[in-house]
C-alpha cells in the first residue's frame, strides 16, 4: 500500500491550512473518537461532549495554526483542547487543585483492592464514581487507565510535567477505591 | 506493567469496552464539513493552479517549461546548424569555406587619405597574410597566445597599385 494512503498528521495538517477538505475529513475521522469519549468520561454527559467535541475541531479549521507539529501530536493537542473546554464549560466539575485535596500519600496505593471493587461494581455506578472524582485526578486517570494514553503523552495533554501526571494517577486510583469501598457495604445491604 | 497493574488493567476492561462502543453523533462530521467549506471557500482552476504553481511542483513545472523551450528553440534552428555542418564537411580538411557565414571581418580601415578611396574609379580585393600584431596598429586586441601567428587580411587595391584600405578576416571558428 502506497505511503500517500496513510498521510501523517502534520502531512494533513499542511493540506488542511491550505483549506484542503479530503485532509481535514481524514483528521476528523482519526480522531473524532478519542476526542469525543475523553469529552464524555470528563463530563459525563454526552450532549455536552459533543459539544466540546464540534468546538475542538471548529477551532482546527479556524485556527489550524495553534497545532505546532514540532511541540507534539495532533492527538495531544485535541486532547488538550477538549480539556480545556470541558473545563471552561463545568466550572463546578473543575474543583479545587488536587494536591489540596491529598488524603493519600504518592505510591501508598494498592492497586489490588480497587480492581476488586471494580470487578463488583456495575458499568454506570463505576461511571459515576470516576466522574465524582476532582477534575485533575479524573482526566489524569481517564487518560493513563482508560485511553492508555503513555505519561508523556498524558502530561502533553494536561500541560503538566510527568511526575505529576503519576502523583495525580496514583492519587486518582486510590480515590477511587475510596469512593467504591463506601458504596460497597450498602449494595451488600440492599441485596440481602 | 506490574502484577497489581495488570489486575486493575484488566478489571477496568468493561468500562473500556464499554467506552470504546461510544462515538460522536453521526451529524458532527457534517456541521464541521460545512464550517470547513465557510472557512475555505471553493477557488477557481486558475487560483488553483497558482496555488500549486506556489508550491514545490511549480519547480518541476518550471524545468519542464524550460526543457520544452529548449527543444523548440533547437528545432527551429536545426536547418541553419545543420547547413553549417554540412558545408564544413564537404570542405577539404584543413580548409575554411570563403562563405560570408563562415568568415568573420573587421570594418575597412583607410590607408593614407580617405579622399583617395571616393577618388578610385576601379579597385580590387588581394587577401594577403599579415604578422597578428600589426592588429595594435589599427586599436585592436592582440592575443598574447596567438602572437606569433599571422592574420589574414583584405586589401583594397586601386588602380595604380597603392593600397586604399584594409580589412582584417578571421574564420568563424578560429581565434582572434
Amino acid at each position: 500500500m502506497s505511503v500517500l494512503a496513510h498521510p501523517t498528521d502534520a502531512e494533513l495538517h499542511n493540506r488542511l491550512m491550505a483549506g484542503d477538505e479530503a485532509a481535514f475529513t481524514q483528521v476528523y475521522r482519526r480522531h473524532k473518537d478519542v476526542v469525543y469519549r475523553f469529552a464524555l468520561m470528563l463530563c459525563g454527559a454526552s450532549g455536552l461532549a459533543a459539544d466540546a467535541t464540534q468546538e475542538t475541531f471548529l477551532l482546527l479549521i479556524r485556527e489550524p495554526a495553534r497545532f505546532d507539529p514540532a511541540r507534539g501530536a495532533l492527538s495531544a493537542f485535541l486532547l488538550g483542547v477538549v480539556r480545556n473546554l470541558v473545563r471552561r464549560g463545568r466550572d463546578d466539575l473543575a474543583v479545587a487543585a488536587p494536591d489540596e485535596d491529598d488524603s493519600v500519600p504518592d505510591g501508598s496505593h494498592d492497586p489490588t483492592p480497587l480492581a476488586t471493587l471494580l470487578a463488583g461494581e456495575t458499568l454506570n455506578s463505576l461511571h459515576q464514581a470516576i466522574l465524582s472524582l476532582p477534575f485533575a485526578y479524573r482526566e489524569a486517570l481517564v487518560l493513563c487507565d482508560l485511553q492508555e494514553l503513555p505519561y508523556l503523552d498524558a502530561a502533553n495533554v494536561i500541560g503538566c510535567p510527568i511526575g505529576t501526571v503519576r502523583s495525580r494517577l496514583n492519587r486518582a486510583r486510590a480515590k477511587l477505591a475510596e469512593l467504591l469501598a463506601e458504596h460497597a457495604p450498602l449494595r451488600l445491604e440492599t441485596t440481602l | 506493567m506490574t502484577p497489581d497493574e495488570k489486575t486493575l488493567h484488566a478489571a477496568y476492561a468493561p468500562l473500556r469496552q464499554a467506552l470504546a462502543a461510544t462515538v460522536p453523533p453521526a451529524g458532527l462530521e457534517a456541521g464541521l464539513l460545512a464550517a470547513f467549506r465557510q472557512q475555505h471557500p471553493p477557488v477557481s482552476r486558475w487560483q488553483r493552479l497558482m496555488q500549486w504553481l506556489r508550491q514545490d511542483r511549480g519547480l518541476y513545472l518550471s524545468l519542464g517549461g524550460g526543457c520544452v523551450a529548449a527543444l523548440a528553440a533547437l528545432m527551429w534552428l536545426r536547418p541553419m546548424l545543420w547547413n553549417e555542418t554540412q558545408a564544413l564537411q564537404a570542405a577539404p580538411a584543413g580548409t575554411l569555406v570563403p562563405t560570408a557565414s563562415t568568415e568573420l571581418t573587421t570594418a575597412f580601415f583607410p590607408l593614407g587619405d580617405p579622399a583617395r578611396i571616393e577618388a578610385a574609379q576601379h579597385a580590387r580585393m588581394v587577401r594577403v597574410s599579415m604578422p597578428r600584431a600589426s592588429l595594435a596598429a589599427y586599436g585592436l586586441p592582440v592575443n598574447p597566445e596567438l602572437a606569433d601567428e599571422a592574420i589574414e587580411a583584405d586589401l583594397l587595391v586601386g588602380d595604380d597599385g597603392a593600397p586604399l584600405a584594409l580589412r582584417f578576416v578571421r574564420g568563424k571558428y578560429q581565434l582572434i
